[in-house]
C-alpha cells in the first residue's frame, strides 16, 4: 500500500517537473532566438562602425521609443491601421461571400478558381505603380492590398465553412431544429476559429502589405511615408526603429485574434 | 401501428431493398439484426426521411418527427449539456428530465467534459425529450464497456416503459438485442427473415443460428 502511494507521489513529481521544464523551454527558446539576433546586430554594427549603414542596437532603441514624442507619427500609424483595416474589411467581406457562394455552388466555384490563381501570382509593385498610373497615392495602396489578401483569405474561409460537421447538421435535421438556430448555434460557432484566425494572419499581412505599398505610392500622412522620408534623409536608425513599430502591430494583431480563436474553440 | 410498405431503395445499382415491407408494433422495442450491409441503417435512415426512397411509410409523418440516437452522440460541443437538449425540445423541462435520469450534476458540463457513457446518456436523453411517436437507434450502446452497456440499456428501457414511446433499434450484438427487445427481426439480402413478436432469453440461441446462417455475426 504504502509503495503504491510512494509510486503515485513520484510519478506526480515527475509530472511536475516534465511540465515546469516544458514551460521554461518554451519561455527560453524564443528569448534565445532573440537575444542571437541583438548579437549578430550589436557585432555587425561595431564592426561596420557606421551608423549610417548600420546603426547601433542602442541608437535604434533611442530612435524607436523617440517616435513616439511626434504627433505626426501617431497621425501616421492611424491612418496606415486605418486604411489596412478598411481594405481588410472588404476584402474580408468579399472574400466571405465568395467562399460561401463557391461551396454552395460547384460552377461559381470552378469559375472563381482561375481568379484567385490570378490574383494569388500578383505582382505587388508592378500592380501598386499600374494603380498609381489609374488613381491616386491614397487609394492605390489600398486596392492592391485588398487584391493580394483575398486570395489567402478565399482559401482560409472556404477552409473555414469545411469544418461545420456534416453529421451535426443531419442531426438538426432529423430533429427539425429551425435554420435560425442551427446557423447560429451550430454553424457559426463552428467556423469561428478559423474564421477569426485567418481574420488575424489576414489583418497582420494587410498592414505589412499596406506599409510597402504607402512607400511605393508616396501616400500622405502615413507609416510607409516615415520610412520614405528617413529612407531620403539617410536616417537608418528611424527606418529601422518604423520597421519594428509595423513587426510590433502585426504581432499585436495576430496574438489579439488568437487569444480571440482560442476563447472560441475553448470547448470544441 | 407504423407501416413501411413497398420500400424500395438503391445505391447506384446495388439494390438494398426492393418491394420491402414491414409493420412495427406502436409502444414496443422493436430490434433489427443482420449481418454489416444488411440495410439495417439504411432502414433507419428511410423511417427519419434522410435518405432518398420509394414507397410509402403509414403511421409516420414524413418530415422531421422522429427522435434518432446515432452511433456517434452527436452533442454540439459549443453547447452545454442543457443547450443541447433545448436545441432539439425548446420547451421541454430540462432540469427535471436530468434529475430524473441523475444528470443533474451534468446539466452545464460541456460534452468535451463528458465520460462516453455519459454522453451517450444525454444523446439518449435527448431522443426521449424530443416529442415524436418514434424513437430510432442506430447501434446505441456501441463501445461501451458491458457494465456501462448494461446501466445505460436499463436507463433506456426505463424511459421506454414510462414513456410508452415506440423503438426501433439496429444492433450486431444479439445478446443486447434480447435484453432490450420485445420484438427481434432479422433482415438479410432486403427482407426478412426472422421474426420472433415475443423474445425472451431462451430465444438467443435460436437467433445467433439464424444470424450464422445468413451471413457473419458479431
Amino acid at each position: 500500500m504504502l509503495d503504491i502511494k510512494n509510486k503515485h507521489e513520484k510519478d506526480a513529481r515527475r509530472r511536475f517537473a516534465d511540465g515546469m521544464r516544458d514551460k521554461l523551454r518554451n519561455a527560453l527558446l524564443p528569448i534565445i532566438t532573440l537575444a542571437s539576433i541583438i548579437l549578430i546586430w550589436a557585432a555587425a554594427a561595431a564592426a561596420t562602425d557606421n551608423p549610417y549603414v548600420l546603426p547601433s542596437v542602442g541608437r535604434t532603441v533611442k530612435e524607436f521609443f523617440a517616435l513616439f514624442a511626434y504627433g505626426e507619427f501617431y497621425a501616421a500609424v492611424g491612418a496606415t491601421i486605418l486604411r489596412a483595416a478598411a481594405a481588410f474589411a472588404v476584402s474580408f467581406v468579399v472574400a466571405g461571400v465568395t467562399a460561401f457562394a463557391a461551396k454552395k455552388n460547384q460552377i461559381f466555384e470552378r469559375l472563381v478558381a482561375p481568379l484567385v490563381t490570378v490574383l494569388r501570382a500578383l505582382p505587388t509593385v508592378a500592380v501598386v505603380l499600374l494603380l498609381l498610373v489609374w488613381t491616386n497615392s491614397e487609394i492605390a495602396p489600398m486596392i492592391v492590398t485588398m487584391l493580394v489578401v483575398f486570395p489567402t483569405l478565399f482559401t482560409n474561409l472556404e477552409n473555414a465553412l469545411d469544418s461545420v460537421d456534416g453529421e451535426l447538421l443531419e442531426m438538426c435535421k432529423v430533429y427539425g431544429v429551425p435554420a435560425k438556430k442551427v446557423l447560429t448555434k451550430v454553424k457559426i460557432p463552428a467556423v469561428l476559429p478559423q474564421v477569426t484566425r485567418a481574420a488575424g494572419s489576414g489583418l497582420s499581412l494587410n498592414l505589412k502589405l499596406m506599409v510597402a505599398a504607402e512607400v511605393l505610392s508616396q501616400t500622405a500622412v502615413s507609416l510607409g511615408y516615415f520610412l520614405s522620408t528617413s529612407k531620403a534623409y539617410f536616417e537608418t536608425a528611424k527606418m529601422i526603429a518604423l520597421v519594428l513599430v509595423a513587426v510590433i502591430l502585426g504581432l499585436i494583431i495576430e496574438s489579439v485574434f488568437e487569444r480571440l480563436a482560442a476563447a472560441a474553440e475553448k470547448h470544441r | 401501428m407504423i407501416k413501411l410498405i413497398d420500400i424500395t431503395k438503391k445505391y447506384g445499382d446495388k439494390t438494398v431493398y426492393e418491394k420491402f415491407n414491414l409493420s412495427l408494433d406502436e409502444k414496443k422495442v422493436t430490434v433489427i439484426l443482420g449481418e454489416s450491409g444488411a440495410g439495417k441503417t439504411t432502414l433507419l435512415n428511410i423511417m427519419a426521411s434522410i435518405t432518398d426512397f420509394s414507397g410509402e411509410i403509414q403511421g409516420l409523418p414524413r418530415e422531421s418527427r422522429v427522435s434518432f440516437v446515432f452511433q456517434k452522440d452527436r452533442l454540439v460541443p459549443n453547447l452545454t449539456v442543457r443547450e443541447n437538449l433545448l436545441l432539439t425540445s425548446e420547451n421541454a423541462d430540462v432540469a427535471s428530465a436530468l434529475a430524473k435520469t441523475g444528470l443533474s450534476e451534468y446539466e452545464n458540463k460541456y460534452p468535451s467534459e463528458l465520460s462516453a457513457g455519459m454522453a451517450r446518456r444525454v444523446a439518449i436523453l435527448r431522443a426521449f425529450l424530443f416529442d415524436s411517436p418514434v424513437i430510432l437507434m442506430d447501434e446505441p450502446f456501441i463501445n461501451l464497456d458491458p457494465a456501462l452497456k448494461y446501466s445505460i440499456m436499463e436507463m433506456f428501457l426505463d424511459m421506454q416503459r414510462h414513456t410508452g414511446r415506440t423503438a426501433v433499434s439496429v444492433t450486431h450484438d444479439v445478446n443486447e438485442a434480447v435484453y432490450i427487445a420485445d420484438r427481434i427481426i432479422v433482415i438479410s439480402g432486403g427482407r426478412v427473415v426472422y421474426d420472433n413478436p415475443e423474445v425472451t432469453e431462451a430465444d438467443e440461441k435460436k437467433i445467433l443460428a439464424v444470424l450464422l446462417k445468413t451471413g457473419k455475426t458479431s
